[in-house]
């Protein structure tokens, strides 16, 4: 896949809006409520609907990617994870851990279908994953902060 | 590091943390009745303070390295930088809210747009928050990445601290928070908002793809990249958006948004010697980017708004160029328009088959704004009343209470505000005529006039607001 930094040189991106710079920072926001999120249905097996609606927002950005045939992809709408930028990222971040991997975790913790023992190592794993997402987010914020402001 | 040295890094930095924090919001500590703010801000300015006391307490009980895992540790330590760059992105903030006290911005303007605001459907509780900005530009200003930081910081924190459900922030330039029409702008930076809060983008989403479906033959489609094929939605998601916002400004404020468009990007300089549109002169202006649809396209879409909402037969007689120059838009055809990037014509061609969807959008939001005829309800009143509202400011009169066929009438709030602004736009020559200053070629004594002329308009838009004027 190509990282952000090719795609710049090469003239693809677009070019830095506004509000780019503030949507790496609600990413890292929203990784970590997602990862606070995971270590109460770790501590009590309770399925929460915005936990759901996050993760299953993460699978689909990580469907998208994968995507290879020829169709745009669906409108991002709102999510702080579902812009092209913000997608690379996600996809990006979880390539270190087998993306395929994070993605049918992601799932099964979507579907409920992860419960007692596996449970608690399951969110420990997709947690590590987020952790990145979110370091990885805050990087590029207070990259293009520094582009700005120094 | 062994565990007592990596204990007091932690300490140390939870430490310079909570400092950061407590002087951040120093300044969003209110007592006393002075500066004086709308209700919103002040509830703005409140939350803030109170998000600052739960980031404190939170770092209060930040947990030492010895109640970590160490596994934990590096998690913990990055919640801390999270925070941290949290409250710098709302360092950016808090002084212009501050500032933002009722001797500096708009107040009648700002009560009129909530006024219109809720009475669409599922608006009726909303209120806004004004805030200055140090950016001059209304259009680039995202105050909702603010509340939305503002909310998940407090998720994070204090998950029991609930950002007021009905707030909405706009934003102002701070110098020019003394212009009245030219803050008609405030009406498309509302428009984001409802269009966030009513989610009018999953309404909108649908006629994206079909647009999509429609303009790129599956040859075409071949041709673009991986990269292409992601970005492009985007492209129109945020185009939907801003013409949403530029359609919400005219239906909320009607040709007095559109003629502030006009002012602020200074789209009057497009036109020619001759009265037409100086193809070359606006060359740049036909264009499309990434982030917004060509200026005279947005102008020419406001400009088929007022017609379809009756304002246009009530204006178009006025003889000032921001009339001429709305009047030549209409003439506009898509061909005009480009977009630089691979199959960009094939993308402009997409968004046209998206328009009619955003147009219903907008339209209906805001039935309740229009009469039977589908028209705005005050087209009627301002074909009644604009001669009459320009008399009396062309006499220097404050038109709060108008004197028409033998009886006193007050105007609406709406037509006041247009019939103004066609009046600041065609009659200050008038104006300085009979004045001491008569000399209409001096620009300083224009500007003075001109404000003047905001400045009765704002008074009236004030008197009018109050309940039971008398005589009226």
């Amino acid at each position: 896949m190509a990282s952000i930094a090719q795609l710049n040189s090469r003239g693809h991106m677009r070019g830095t809006a506004q509000g780019s710079r503030s949507r790496y920072l609600s990413m890292a926001l929203a990784s970590r409520k997602l990862m606070n999120r995971l270590d109460s249905f770790a501590s009590t097996g309770e399925l929460s609907e915005s936990m759901v609606e996050a993760l299953t927002n993460l699978v689909t950005i990580m469907d998208t990617s994968w995507q290879t045939s020829n169709s745009f992809a669906p409108v991002p709408g709102n999510s702080p994870f579902g812009r092209y930028e913000q997608a690379l990222i996600v996809n990006e971040v979880a390539g270190p851990f087998n993306s395929r991997d994070v993605r049918g975790k992601l799932a099964r913790l979507a579907e409920g279908t992860i419960q007692g023992a596996d449970r608690g190592a399951t969110v420990r794993e997709i947690n590590e994953f987020l952790y990145d997402l979110e370091n990885r987010a805050l990087y590029k914020y207070s990259e293009e902060s520094s582009e700005r402001e120094w | 590091m062994n565990g007592d040295e990596r204990s007091r890094a932690l300490l140390h930095d939870t430490a310079a943390c909570y400092r950061f924090v407590k002087s951040t919001s120093a300044a969003c500590k209110l007592s006393g009745g002075f500066p004086s703010y709308l209700g919103p801000t002040r509830k703005l300015l409140e939350h803030i303070q109170e998000l600052s006391v739960c980031t404190q307490t939170f770092l209060s009980n930040f947990p030492s390295t010895n109640q970590v895992e160490p596994a934990e540790y590096r998690r913990h330590r990055q919640l801390l930088h999270l925070i941290r760059e949290t409250w710098k992105s709302l360092h950016f903030y808090v002084q212009p809210a501050v500032d933002a006290d009722t001797l500096n911005v708009p107040t009648a303007l700002v009560k009129l747009l909530t006024e219109r605001v809720q009475l669409i459907g599922n608006c009726k509780s909303l209120e806004f928050a004004v805030i200055h900005t140090d950016k001059l530009n209304y259009f680039q200003f995202p105050p909702g990445d603010f509340e939305k930081n503002v909310i998940d910081l407090g998720e994070v924190v204090a998950p029991r601290l609930k950002f007021p459900p009905n707030l909405g922030l706009v934003a102002l330039p701070h110098s020019q928070a003394q212009h009245l029409f030219l803050n008609g702008l405030l009406a498309h930076e509302i428009g984001h908002f409802v269009f966030a809060r009513l989610n009018c983008l999953d309404r909108i989403k649908e006629a994206i793809s079909e647009g999509f479906r429609v303009a790129f033959a599956p040859t075409a489609i071949l041709g673009l990249s991986a990269t292409q094929l992601k970005q492009y939605p985007e492209v129109l998601q945020d185009w939907a958006e801003e013409l949403f916002c530029d359609l919400f400004g005219v239906y909320l404020l009607g040709p007095s948004f559109v003629l502030s468009s006009i002012e602020f990007f200074d789209l009057s300089g497009t036109l020619a010697a001759d009265g037409s549109i100086d193809e070359r002169a606006a060359k740049s202006h036909f264009k499309f980017e990434w982030d917004h649809p060509a200026r005279l396209f947005r102008l020419w879409r406001q400009s088929a708004q007022l017609e379809k909402l009756g304002w246009w037969d009530e204006i178009s007689k006025n003889k000032s160029h921001h009339i001429r120059l709305i009047d030549e838009c209409r003439k506009l055809r898509r061909e005009a328009f480009s977009f630089e990037v691979p199959c960009g014509s094939s993308i402009i061609d997409a968004f046209f088959k998206t328009i009619e969807s955003i147009e219903d959008e907008v339209a209906r939001l805001t039935t309740k704004l229009r009469n039977r005829k589908r028209q705005s309800r005050e087209v009627e009143e301002l074909a009644e009343l604009r001669d009459v509202i320009s008399t009396y400011l062309g006499h220097a009169v404050v038109p709060s209470t108008l004197y028409v066929r033998n009886e006193f009438k007050r105007p609406n709030a709406i037509v006041l505000l247009n019939a103004a602004h066609l009046f600041y736009l065609s009659g200050i020559e008038d104006l300085m005529t009979r004045s001491d200053m008569p000399d209409r070629t001096r620009i300083d004594r224009r500007d003075i006039w001109m404000e003047r002329v905001e400045n009765w308009t704002t008074k009236a838009l004030e008197d009018i607001a109050l309940p039971n004027l008398g005589g009226a």
